[in-house]
C-alpha cells in the first residue's frame, strides 16, 4: 500500500531535558522542510529509534534502535549509535541516517515495517463519554501545553506561556513532540466508489499527507496512555487543543472548517501530571468527534499503519453516533462489524459500502479505541450474502428515505 | 407553584387526614351497597389513598391499573373531543367495575360489584361516593 | 401492512414521553396524571399507562411507537405492551439517583427484547449530570448481557435528530443481526 507521508519511521526521545527535546524537535523538523527527513517525532518509548541520554539505565526492545545522548563530561558506551552535546544538526542527521540503515536491514532480514507503533492495551483506552458542547476557546489566558511536566516521567519545570513563536524560540518549547511536516501534495486518490461515509462536508476535499502524522501522533499518544495534552496547529495558528486526561478537546472553529488540505500542520504534545489544571474549557468536546474526523479522513482510504490488513477486528461498543458526524451508512457498518470479527472487505460487503469507506471506518474506529481484534486466526471468514430484499428493501431502508437521511 | 400547593399535592395518599376521609367515605359506602366486593381510592398517578376489602398488595396494584384505566379512558375522549371521561365501566360475567374521578380533584375511586346489583343503582351509589369525598376534601382545605 | 412495534422504556423523568413526541409524525396519545412522587422526578405529570405514536413508512409500513409508563408500579402496562414489541428502546437519565442500577433493573425486565429483535440504551440528561460516562453502561451492558452488541448513545430525548439516529440505529442492528443469523444457518 505504501505510506503516503515521507514518515517512515518514529523518533522517540526519552529521558531529554525540554530544551534538548526542543531542539532535536526542531532539527528534525527543518530537515524535513528542507529535505524530507524520514522521521517523525513522537512522544513514546514504543518508536523504531529511541533518543536515551547515555547516563540512563534503559533496554530497548529488540525491534527498537537505541540512540544514545552523551552530555558533556560523559562517556560514549561502546557500539551503541551516540549524539553528543552542544547538539548539531548533522550529528543528528547523519546518526538517523544510520539509525535508518539498521532499521532498514532489519526489516528485511525480519519482515518488520517500518512505522511501528504498539496496539495493545485497549482496556487502558478510556473511550469518549462527553456531551457536546459547543466549541471555542474561552478565558482564560492559555497556560496549555506550559505548566505540564513534559517529556520526561521524573523532570519538571517552569516554562513561559508565551508559545506563539515555536520557530524561533525553540528552546522555550517544552514540546516534546513534533511532527516535522512539509510535503508536496500528493496525487489525489481515485474517488470512492459505493456509499460515502462520514457526511462531513469535506469529503470531496482530500486530508493532506500531513494529517497522516497527526493521526499516527494522536494513536500514539492514546496508547501511550500516560496524561498528555496536546495543540495542533494548522498553518502556525492553534488550532485544536486536547487534553488526554479528560478525553476533550477544544477547537477554534467547527472541525469540518478546519483546513484540509494545508501542509503546515504540526502537532506538539506533552505529559502532564494529572492534577494540573485542564488546557481545554471543559466539558469540552468529545475527543471521539476530533479521532472520527481525522481518523476516517486521513490515510487517503488506505489502511492506518497500526492496522494489519490481514486482521479481523469488533467494535466493543457502539460509536456514540449522537455526538458524531455521521451517515446513515455508518450504522450498517456499526452493526456489521459490531455484531463479527470482519476485515475491511467483509465489512465492505456486509454494509454495502466501497472497500475504502470501510477502511476509512476501520481506521477512525481504531483511533478511537473501540476495535478489538481478532485472536483466533484460524477463524473462519465471513461472507455475506444480503437475502433477496422484497421490493423496496428493508425497514431501515424505507425509514431512511422516509425520513430523508 | 408554591411550596404549599405543591406539599398538598404531594400528600393525598400519605395525607393522614386524607386517608381518614377516605376510609370514611368507603366505610359508608359498603354500608348502603350490599353487592360492593371491593372499592379503593387512589391517586391520578396510581398510588392508593384507602381501600376496602382486598389484601394490600392487590390493593396497590389495583390502584395503579385504575389509573392507567382512567388515563385511557380520558384519552380516548380528549381524541374524540366528546369532554372528560365520567366514569368508566367494565362489564364481566360475574360483576363489573366502576371508577370515576372525584370531582375536581386528582384522585379516583374504583369500586367492583357483584352481579346482583343493577348497573344504575351502582353508579348512583359511587357517584354518591365520590362526591361526598370531594365535599370532605374541600372542607379540610377551607 | 407491516407494524414494527418499538417500546420507550426506562425510569420515570427519563425522557420517554419526550421522546416519543420527538419522533412521532401523529399527535402523540398521551396518558399524563399529576405527579405527587416528586422525589423520584421534579415534573408535573408523569405517564400512567402509555404514550403513542407512529411513523407511516411508505403504503405498507407502520413503526408503532409506544412508551410505557417508568413506575415499576405500572408494570403490568410492561408486560402487556412487551408482547407486540420487536424492538426496545432504552432510555436512562444520567441524573438519576443511580443511573447504572436503573439501566440493570430495566434490562432485566426488558432484556428478552434483544432476543425478538433489538435493544439500543440512550442515555438522557448528560447535560445534566456529566456522569457515569457512556463507557461505564457499555461495560456494564457487557456484563449483563455477554455476546450481545447493544448501540449505546447519549441522546437528548427533545432532539429529534438524536432520536432519529438512535432509531436507525436500532434498526440497522435487528437487520444486520438478522442477516447475519440467515447466513450462519445457510452456511450450517
Ligand atoms: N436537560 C435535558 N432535559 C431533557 C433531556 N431529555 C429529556 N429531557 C427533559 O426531561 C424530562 C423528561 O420527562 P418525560 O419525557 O416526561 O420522561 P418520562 O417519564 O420518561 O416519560 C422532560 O422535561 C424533557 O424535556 C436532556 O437530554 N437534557
Ligand atoms: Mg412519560
Amino acid at each position: 500500500m505504501g505510506l503516503m507521508t515521507k514518515a517512515r519511521h518514529s523518533l522517540g526521545l526519552v529521558g531529554l531535558s525540554p530544551i534538548e527535546c526542543a531542539k532535536i524537535a526542531t532539527f528534525v523538523e527543518s530537515e524535513a522542510e528542507a529535505a524530507g527527513c524520514p522521521w517523525l517525532v513522537l512522544h513514546s518509548d514504543s518508536c523504531d529509534a529511541l533518543i536515551v541520554p547515555s547516563d540512563v539505565e534503559f533496554s530497548a526492545d529488540p525491534y527498537q534502535v537505541l540512540i544514545r545522548l552523551v552530555r558533556f563530561g560523559n562517556q560514549p558506551a561502546e557500539g551503541d549509535l551516540c549524539i553528543t552535546t552542544p547538539l548539531s544538526a548533522a550529528e543528528l542527521m547523519d546518526t538517523l541516517r544510520k539509525a535508518q540503515d539498521q532499521l532498514s536491514s532489519r526489516s528485511r532480514s525480519h519482515e518488520v515495517k517500518p512505522m511501528k507503533v504498539k496496539m495493545e492495551d485497549w482496556g487502558a483506552v478510556p473511550a469518549n463519554d462527553r456531551h457536546h458542547v459547543p466549541a471555542g476557546f474561552g478565558t482564560p489566558a492559555p497556560q496549555h501545553l506550559t505548566d505540564g511536566s513534559a517529556a520526561l516521567k521524573a523532570e519538571t519545570w517552569p516554562v513561559s506561556a508565551q508559545s506563539s513563536h515555536p520557530d524561533s524560540h525553540p528552546a522555550a518549547q517544552p514540546s516534546a513532540m513534533h511532527a516535522p511536516l512539509q510535503h508536496p501534495q500528493p496525487a489525489p486518490p481515485p474517488q470512492p466508489q459505493g456509499v460515502n461515509l462520514h457526511a462531513s462536508g469535506t469529503e470531496h476535499q482530500e486530508f493532506s499527507a500531513a494529517w497522516d502524522q497527526i493521526a499516527v501522533a494522536l494513536y500514539s499518544i492514546v496508547q501511550n496512555s500516560a496524561p498528555a495534552v496536546a495543540e495542533i496547529r494548522v498553518e502556525n495558528l492553534d488550532m485544536i487543543r486536547i487534553d488526554f486526561r479528560f478525553r476533550a478537546y477544544n477547537s477554534r472553529i467547527p472541525l469540518e472548517q478546519v483546513s484540509a488540505n494545508g501542509s503546515r500542520i504540526a502537532i506538539r504534545s506533552t505529559l502532564v501530571e494529572a492534577f494540573r489544571p485542564p488546557i481545554v474549557n471543559l466539558p469540552g468536546e468529545s475527543l471521539d468527534k476530533l479521532f472520527w474526523f481525522i481518523g476516517s479522513q486521513a490515510f487517503h482510504g488506505t489502511g492506518a499503519p497500526w492496522l494489519k490488513p490481514e486482521d479481523r477486528y469488533r467494535l466493543r461498543r457502539w460509536p456514540n453516533f449522537t455526538e458524531l458526524n455521521h451517515a446513515v451508512a455508518d450504522m450498517r457498518a456499526a452493526a456489521a462489524i459490531g455484531n463479527c470479527f470482519l476485515n475491511a472487505a467483509e465489512l465492505a460487503s456486509a454494509a454495502g459500502i466501497s472497500v475504502e469507506s470501510a477502511i476509512r471506518t476501520l481506521n477512525a474506529y481504531s483511533l478511537m479505541g473501540l476495535l478489538e481484534i481478532q485472536t483466533d486466526k484460524t477463524a473462519a471468514p465471513v461472507t455475506f450474502t444480503p437475502p433477496a430484499q422484497k421490493s423496496g428493501g428493508g425497514l431501515f431502508s424505507k425509514l431512511r428515505t422516509k425520513l430523508g437521511l | 407553584m408554591t411550596e404549599q400547593v405543591s406539599a398538598q399535592q404531594v400528600s393525598a395518599h400519605k395525607d393522614p387526614v386524607v386517608i381518614a376521609f377516605a376510609n370514611e367515605v368507603l366505610d359508608g359506602f359498603s354500608d348502603v351497597c350490599k353487592s360492593l366486593r371491593y372499592a379503593t381510592f387512589l391517586t391520578d398517578d396510581g398510588f392508593e389513598v384507602a381501600s376496602i376489602a382486598g389484601d394490600e398488595k392487590q390493593n396497590r396494584r389495583v390502584a395503579s391499573m385504575a389509573s392507567s384505566m382512567q388515563a385511557l379512558g380520558d384519552a380516548v375522549a380528549r381524541d374524540l373531543r366528546i369532554g372528560g371521561a365520567e366514569y368508566i365501566i367494565i362489564a364481566a360475567e360475574t360483576g363489573y367495575v366502576i371508577q370515576m374521578r372525584v370531582p375536581e380533584h386528582a384522585m379516583v375511586l374504583a369500586a367492583h360489584f357483584d352481579a346482583a346489583e343493577t348497573v344504575g343503582k351502582a353508579l348512583s351509589v359511587a357517584r354518591l361516593a365520590a362526591s361526598n369525598m370531594r365535599t370532605m376534601v374541600q372542607e379540610k382545605a377551607a | 401492512m407491516a407494524e414494527h412495534v418499538i417500546l420507550f422504556a426506562g425510569p420515570m423523568g427519563a425522557g420517554k414521553t419526550t421522546a416519543i413526541e420527538s419522533l412521532s409524525e401523529i399527535e402523540t396519545i398521551r396518558t399524563e396524571a399529576t405527579n405527587t412522587d416528586r422525589e423520584t422526578a421534579d415534573k408535573d405529570t408523569t405517564t400512567v399507562a402509555l404514550d403513542y405514536g407512529e411513523i407511516t413508512v411508505g403504503d405498507d409500513d407502520k413503526v408503532r411507537l409506544y412508551g410505557v409508563p417508568g413506575q415499576r408500579r405500572f408494570n403490568f402496562m410492561w408486560t402487556i405492551l412487551k408482547e407486540r414489541a420487536v424492538g426496545l428502546v432504552l432510555l436512562v437519565n444520567n441524573d438519576a439517583a443511580d443511573p447504572i442500577r436503573e439501566l440493570d433493573e430495566f434490562l432485566e425486565e426488558f432484556g428478552e427484547l434483544h432476543e425478538k429483535g433489538g435493544i439500543v440504551v440512550c442515555v438522557t440528561r448528560s447535560d445534566v449530570a456529566p456522569t457515569p460516562y457512556l463507557d461505564k453502561y457499555a461495560e456494564r451492558i457487557r456484563e449483563v448481557m455477554p455476546g450481545r452488541m447493544i448501540p449505546v448513545f447519549t441522546a437528548d430525548a427533545r432532539n429529534g435528530d438524536q432520536m432519529r439516529t438512535a432509531l436507525m440505529s436500532l434498526i440497522a442492528n435487528i437487520e444486520i443481526t438478522a442477516m447475519i443469523a440467515d447466513n450462519q444457518e445457510r452456511a450450517a
